[in-house]
């Protein structure tokens, strides 16, 4: 990809990341439906697509604190929200079905919006005229 | 914004910021060093199954509320969804096929394995304990 490792880029991903997991939080703060966690996941996927169309047409454009803020705002464990204490093999078993097809849509609406997040700004791009 | 979070436990928040800081930068690393296609594809499974193994660990296991957020935060950010959605939507199609296909198949088996050693451990602790 486009990425490079030097000090100056992780130190950006680091604030950005910390940025990301309050906004997270504060979004998490109370109890929320897993149509509101999935919107959340596809909201923040969308604005990444956005970001690396960005990425790739304006090679000057800080990144890491960008990727590095909305990868921390939708991280895997939304698809597993709200995780209980297991105490049973039953219990497992009911979260294993639960968690599986929870990961399954996370994944493909996550990368559906992202698509659509690119789709979006190559789109407007062309409209405007940006080269 | 600022009174809300005042009211979350700022322990498990600051725990859950720095697990989610080093995830993050562990990914980003991994991306950087491994940028081909079909190896990011692999350490994002490998990430994502330890990731949920850890999680099926700390889903059976009592553990102190801030180590438990430290290890949620950092696995959470280096398995990111909207993470691996970039990787998926800038590879080619297979490799997205592969991603849509074999990460949730990867957390399940590892969620799956952390589940099970969880409930064995905690019944040889019982055990122990019982026979003690």
């Amino acid at each position: 990809m486009w990425l490079t490792v030097d000090v100056a880029s992780l130190v950006q991903i680091a604030l950005a990341a910390s940025v990301g997991a309050v906004l997270t939080a504060y979004f998490l703060r109370g109890p929320r439906t897993r149509f509101a966690l999935l919107a959340l996941t596809g909201a923040v996927c969308a604005g990444l697509g956005v970001v690396a169309f960005i990425g790739m047409r304006f090679p000057d454009f800080p990144l890491p604190i960008l990727i590095g803020a909305l990868s921390a705002a939708a991280p895997i464990t939304l698809a597993l929200a709200p995780v209980p204490v297991i105490k049973t093999a039953a219990d497992a078993l009911d979260v294993l079905r639960r968690t599986a097809a929870s990961l399954t849509l996370h994944v493909i609406y996550g990368i559906a919006f992202a698509a659509l997040g690119f789709a979006c700004a190559l789109g407007a791009a062309l409209a405007l005229g940006i080269p | 914004m600022l009174a809300s979070l005042q009211r979350l436990r700022f322990g498990k928040l600051g725990g859950t910021v720095a697990g989610t800081v080093l995830g993050t930068v562990v990914r980003y690393c991994a991306l950087a060093i491994w940028p081909e296609e079909v190896p990011n594809l692999a350490a994002t499974l490998v990430v994502a199954g330890i990731g949920c193994l850890v999680l099926g660990l700390l889903c059976t296991r009592e553990m102190r509320a801030d180590v438990s957020s430290v290890l949620v935060g950092a696995v959470g950010a280096a398995g990111s969804v909207s993470a691996l959605a970039l990787f998926a939507i800038t590879s080619s199609p297979l490799v997205c096929l592969g991603y849509v296909v074999a990460v949730p198949a990867a957390a399940v088996v590892g969620l799956c394995a952390g589940l099970a050693i969880g409930l064995r451990y905690g019944k040889v602790a019982k055990a122990v304990v019982a026979d003690s």
